[in-house]
């Protein structure tokens, strides 16, 4: 599933925040968007998304999504941001993930192959213990992995996550990235996600696309983008990059320039 | 991790909690599904009990017979129960639906718990349709409208006028991207105008006039007649079911807000649609009954702590909990004072205050539903 993005345009308002943006990600590959505060990062991930109008074109494995009916264009994108469940919510995880599978649809049956798709979910992402929960009784962190399973149930091809680990502890960052990653590549789908944690989009990004005032810096490996003198340029931090146990980039700030 | 292992069946060696969620969200439903059922029996029951209450000295065996064999019936018995008690009830049970739905339709899409047909302005708007037609004796159809009864073009008036103020309201809305608190501070404004227009028309009245106005404002279930129960009931045919199969997408819209357009909610076209039903459905119920509050605004709260969110359930158990209450009311409004019906609006808050608070304090742990 490679989404091919060309001459995307977005803007808030009157406001433009992203002009002609161009990138590809190979199916089966996640790419980690990184940039300054206000670069364009979450306005690009709801842009693809459909809460932006948007201008330029986006193709899925080939088709042009960015045409397609509301209903069919959200059957093939898994949106997940932190703010998605709302804190008032009510419903429980189990409720809102057969929300999240029949909501855009009218009529009013759950078919079976719905309860049971919920249920591979919950254990995949080992939600067991909340799935009765109400979600305005979960912490942030709940409802970022509860967001995840909200997306993932509905099988996306092309999944789109906001700062997904923002409000994650350690191990349930790990966690998250890797039943992404795992995900990914099961299912050759393809994967954006707005990071700002430089050592995770090291570990668990293929590709790197680095915005910076409303355009892209730079799109390639990791290895190519989490270099100090592109640090500096980007985020006007002096960084020192070492290899770690297991082949993996290390990135450690220094000082701001 | 004992919560996650108490989610299975005990012995299920290998699933860790599947047969157990998908059985616990069967009962679930028809837990649900028994308490709607539960409160239609509950508000028929009411009906039954309105229709054996009143001046005269029918009992209940007496006005069983006569709605079940009315060829049969003695016709004095036959008039007041099917000209003067059957349009009353009638009229109690739908526009206690209606009512009821449009505040939950209010709520749901504005994402405000205290939205209702007051809120948006729609009982002041109605009141004030009224009162031009009362006061000023002047019809929204214009020099068409001498030709209307009084009476009807009273409730012709309040109808435009509430039903004018939504869209007014909601077109605003969706045009000007405006936010949630900006829709329901503009329904505040235009409750406060409407207000002022109205003690302006109060001011103005004579004394008769003034008379018919306050009695119109009170709200009466006293007005009601067959025509009137077959337009207000033709109309929650017609908006309920459009209602209903957009059960997921509401449920969508109250859990997500905006961003329920990812799964593929047209959210705009949505807002649109639940808040003309709205307006319909308490625009007809307010010009037919008069200015009845609190419906609105209570039946969703009460409906929702007994089923929960999930609108394919909140919106037929809120129907049926303000048929309940206002018929109810409608009994309670006939044996407070014997011999005297006070006013429905009136009865209605002082008979659902306490059952609301109860109910809001009985609520302790958040929800543990089955």
């Amino acid at each position: 599933m490679t989404l091919e993005v060309k001459g995307l345009n977005l803007r808030i308002g009157r406001t433009p925040i992203l002009e002609d943006l161009s990138f590809r990600i190979a199916g089966g590959e996640a790419a980690a968007v990184l940039g300054r505060n206000g670069a364009g990062k979450t306005t690009l991930v709801r842009g693809l998304a459909g809460l932006l109008p948007a201008r330029g074109e986006v193709r899925l494995e080939g088709e042009t999504i960015d045409r397609l009916p509301a209903a069919q264009r959200a059957s093939r994108i898994g949106y997940v941001a932190q703010s998605f469940v709302r804190e008032a919510a009510e419903l429980s995880a189990h409720e809102l993930m057969l929300l999240s599978l029949n909501g855009g649809r009218g009529g009013w049956q759950v078919p079976s192959t719905n309860l049971a798709r919920v249920e591979e979910v919950i254990e995949l992402l080992r939600l067991g213990p909340l799935a009765n929960r109400a979600a305005n009784t979960m912490s942030g962190g709940q409802r970022q992995m509860l967001a995840l399973a909200l997306a993932i149930v509905r099988r996306p091809r092309l999944l789109l996550l906001d700062e997904p680990t923002s409000a994650l502890d350690l191990a349930n960052q790990l966690h998250l990235l890797e039943v992404v990653r795992d995900y990914t590549r099961r299912e050759g789908i393809a994967t954006l996600m707005v990071l700002h944690d430089l050592n995770l989009a090291a570990r668990y990004a293929e590709q790197v696309l680095m915005l910076a005032d409303g355009r892209i810096a730079f799109d390639g490996p990791p290895a190519a983008a989490l270099t100090p003198p592109r640090l500096a340029q980007i985020y006007g931090v002096e960084c020192a990059v070492t290899f770690a146990e297991g082949g993996h980039t290390a990135i450690t700030p220094l000082r701001a320039l | 991790m004992a919560s996650e292992a108490s989610l299975g069946p005990p012995g299920a060696a290998a699933g860790v909690a599947e047969p157990g969620l998908a059985e616990r969200y069967r009962r679930s439903v028809a837990f649900r599904a028994g308490i709607i059922v539960l409160l239609f029996v509950l508000a028929l029951a009411a009906a039954l009990a309105d229709l054996a209450v009143g001046s005269g000295t029918l009992s209940l065996s007496q006005v069983l017979a006569t709605i079940l064999h009315p060829s049969t019936a003695d016709p004095t018995d036959f008039a007041v129960v099917w000209q003067i008690r059957a349009p009353m009830t009638a009229i109690a049970l739908i526009t206690g639906c209606g009512l009821a739905l449009s505040g939950l339709l209010m709520q749901t899409v504005l994402n405000n718990p205290l939205a209702d047909p007051f809120t948006l302005g729609v009982s002041s708007a109605a009141g004030f349709g009224a009162a031009i037609a009362i006061v000023f004796q002047a019809s929204v159809l214009g020099v068409l409208g001498s030709w209307l009864p009084p009476e009807l073009s009273v409730a012709l008036n309040a109808f435009v006028f509430s039903l004018g103020t939504v869209l007014l309201v909601s077109l605003l809305a969706a045009r000007g991207g405006l936010g949630l608190e900006t829709v329901t501070l503009l329904g505040i404004a235009v409750h406060f105008t409407f207000s002022a227009l109205l003690a302006f028309a109060q001011y103005v009245a004579d004394p008769s006039q003034l008379q018919s106005l306050i009695f119109w404002l009170l709200g009466s279930l006293l007005r009601a007649t067959w025509l009137k129960v077959e337009i207000n009931g033709g109309l929650l045919l017609l908006v309920l079911p459009l209602v209903l199969f957009q059960a997921w997408a509401l449920t969508a819209l109250r859990a997500f807000g905006d961003q329920a357009v990812v799964l593929g909610v047209r959210v705009v076209r949505l807002r649109l649609l639940a808040l003309t039903a709205a307006a319909l459905l308490a625009g007809a119920a307010t010009a037919t009954i008069g200015v009845v509050g609190f419906i609105g605004l209570v039946a969703p709260h009460i409906a929702r702590l007994m089923v929960g969110e999930d609108q394919r359930f909140a919106l037929p158990a809120t129907a049926a909990c303000g048929a309940l209450i206002l018929t109810l009311a409608s009994l309670a409004s006939k044996l407070i004072l014997p011999g005297a019906v006070l006013p429905i609006g009136m009865v209605t808050a002082l008979l659902g205050v306490p059952f609301f608070l109860a109910q809001i304090l009985s609520r302790r742990g958040g929800k543990a539903r089955a």
